[in-house]
């Protein structure tokens, strides 16, 4: 095209062609949704109820037990007149193969039972959390290596595979039924529960809300048994449609979808605990997509903290603003690590052989030459040296230095699918330097699982 | 402006809210889609927004704001697919619509290839502010509105996506020369 002066024109021409109308299968999809959403109108009250005087705040609490106890009785009589009348066993022990160890551990009661409003869902369970795959029968897909998804609304609960949030299953009208039980009952079949299908769970919430523990004390849907009982993680990721965990407390967690192990073109699938990270206070899983884990401190509003990349290949030098990969840099710890302690426009330290959770590659701290002057259309005038692209090329993903930002690389090995970059930067050097001692024991603390 | 629609449906009503996605349904998936380019992701992008919008929507507080508001959680849910697919499904390609050509036949298929292309090279922010502005219409002030920062900041960089399609395009117009040379 030759006419690049005339982009505005040329654009809405353009942009022209192409669908106009919204297919009925998407406004129908939406409604269905909306059907079952709950607006967010009782968290706002819970809030406003966490505002309170000390002396209102006892005053409702007290109203508000009153009326549980009232529902509670009123449950306990269904359930004594038989629509609870069996328990079976669940068809196996829940997976807790990753046990988060958060630094107060969840104990029930620790969230005070005023906190739940008359018969509704406690707020503190009102969010969406994340745990290991569950074996439950007739969702073959969640048995597998997703991590299992369920969220409480505020009289609800329903349960997804990590990847399918709209593909809910086991959606269940909730109540509290007493200061740490709740009441479950199945609100359309699936799974092999049927309507009416009713159980009742013990809850905990750790101090700090960030695990929820359930219990079932009976429930005549089994696969509800199975797909419920353990431990779950909360999902407060900064991005909407993210499913990172947000804010944590010093411990060990789970990633949920990014798989290190998937060659570059291969099919994805979230993989539950490929890799998990020990953080002390004060951290945060900003980002977990299939193809980035990022963990930085709390409240960073920068790049800066720590980030996993896989399959990640080496810009080509002869057109590094069209960030295509160099077909003469093998996507390997060495060739890589070779490539930049030698490469025009960086400054590294030498490579240095790490293993990071079993996986064996090269440490160095790579920064940009202050003499480099080069620039891309993309970088606002501003010097930059394109370093990483994906292995896949024009996917977008691209990762470059500019003045001011230190970063300390962990370039490792995964055998078929390249390597892996993890890496921890500042955009200053005063910033790295506040945080690359933490960042290091992280990235170090990394147990990557095949 | 459907002001009572809006208020029916923060306190609740399913129907009105029906009617007000109804009505810019259309409207808002052409954006989208023009943004992400691929209709598959376009529905969910969509998707999510419009249960997010009637989930959040007792926190509107002036219905007045209702479309902008509502434009912006579309943009933003289209920014969080381009991110969340482009790491990892970059290599899925959208064929071209099966549509005839727009209506101005200025644009020859390869000059639209050559659109595609370039637009594709452009961060997911630039590609929602070109649509913003060149297909919808928005004026810079009120898609600084829609994506909800300063006026100044939406002109510069609106200014800057401008710049780097044009890159785009004559990077691209470089590389077919080369390959033509080549070939």
């Amino acid at each position: 095209m030759n006419r690049p002066a005339d982009i505005d024109n040329v654009l809405e021409a353009w942009f022209l062609d192409g669908p106009m109308e919204m297919p009925d299968r998407l406004f129908d999809a939406v409604l269905d949704r909306v059907e079952r959403a709950p607006q967010r109108r009782l968290a706002r009250l819970h809030l406003r109820f966490a505002d309170m005087s000390p002396q209102l705040r006892i005053i409702t609490a007290a109203v508000a037990v009153l009326v549980v106890a009232g529902i509670g009785f009123g449950v306990l009589g269904r359930l004594n007149n038989g629509v609870v009348g069996t328990t079976p066993t669940p068809r196996s022990a829940p997976t807790t193969s990753v046990t988060p160890v958060p630094s107060t551990a969840a104990t029930a009661g620790n969230v005070p039972a005023g906190s739940a409003a008359a018969g509704n869902v406690p707020a503190a369970l009102q969010h969406a959390w994340i745990g290991s795959p569950r074996d439950v029968a007739g969702f073959e897909q969640i048995s597998q290596l997703a991590g299992t998804r369920i969220v409480f609304g505020s009289d609800s609960f329903a349960m997804s595979r990590s990847n399918s949030w709209g593909n809910e299953q086991l959606r269940s009208t909730v109540s509290a039924t007493g200061p740490d039980l709740i009441r479950l009952e199945t609100q359309s079949s699936s799974l092999s529960c049927r309507v009416g299908d009713a159980g009742t769970y013990q809850w905990s919430v750790s101090a700090d809300g960030t695990t929820l523990t359930l219990r079932a004390i009976g429930d005549s849907c089994g696969p509800r048994v199975s797909a419920a009982s353990g431990i779950w993680l909360l999902v407060a990721c900064p991005a909407e449609n993210d499913g990172c965990l947000g804010p944590l407390p010093p411990g060990r967690y789970p990633s949920q979808y990014i798989d290190p192990f998937v060659a570059a073109g291969g099919n994805w699938n979230p993989r539950y605990n490929a890799i998990s990270y020990q953080v002390p206070a004060g951290w945060s899983n900003t980002a977990d997509w299939p193809n980035q884990l990022s963990i930085q401190r709390q409240g960073t509003t920068t790049d800066d903290g720590i980030h996993a990349w896989p399959q990640v290949a080496i810009v080509s030098e002869q057109a590094p603003c069209d960030l295509g990969r160099d077909p003469n840099v093998s996507p390997s710890a060495n060739a890589i690590s070779d490539y930049l302690a030698h490469a025009p426009g960086v400054v590294a330290t030498a490579p240095s052989p790490v293993t990071i959770g079993g996986l064996s590659g090269f440490r160095m701290d790579v920064s940009i030459d202050p003499a480099w002057t080069a620039t891309c259309p993309f970088s606002n005038g501003q010097p930059i040296r394109m370093i990483f692209v994906h292995q896949t090329s024009g996917d977008g993903f691209s990762w470059g230095l500019v003045p001011g930002l230190r970063s300390r690389l962990w370039i490792l090995d995964v055998g078929n699918a390249g390597a892996m970059v993890v890496e921890a930067e500042g955009e200053t050097q005063a910033k790295f330097d506040a945080l690359a001692d933490e960042a290091t024991s992280i990235v170090e603390s990394f147990q990557i699982n095949r | 402006m459907d002001r009572d629609l809006v208020e029916r449906a923060r306190r609740g009503d399913r129907e009105a809210y029906a009617d007000l996605i109804r009505t810019r349904g259309d409207r808002l998936f052409a954006i989208a889609q023009r943004i992400l380019r691929d209709v598959d992701r376009t529905e969910d992008a969509l998707q999510d927004a419009l249960v997010i919008a009637w989930r959040d929507l007792p926190g509107l507080r002036d219905p007045d704001r209702f479309d902008a508001w509502l434009h912006r959680l579309v943009v933003r849910s289209c920014l969080h697919e381009a991110v969340r697919k482009r790491r990892f499904a970059s290599n899925l390609r959208a064929l071209p619509d099966d549509l005839p050509g727009g209506p101005d036949d200025l644009l020859s298929v390869a000059d639209r290839d050559q659109l595609e292309r370039g637009f594709r090279r452009l961060d997911p922010q630039q590609r929602a502010l070109l649509v913003l502005r060149h297909f919808a219409g928005y004026e810079p002030s009120e898609i600084a509105e829609i994506l909800g920062i300063p006026a100044g900041t939406a002109r510069s960089r609106l200014h800057h996506a401008h710049r780097a399609m044009r890159a785009a395009l004559e990077a691209d117009a470089r590389a077919t020369a080369i390959g033509g040379q080549l070939a």
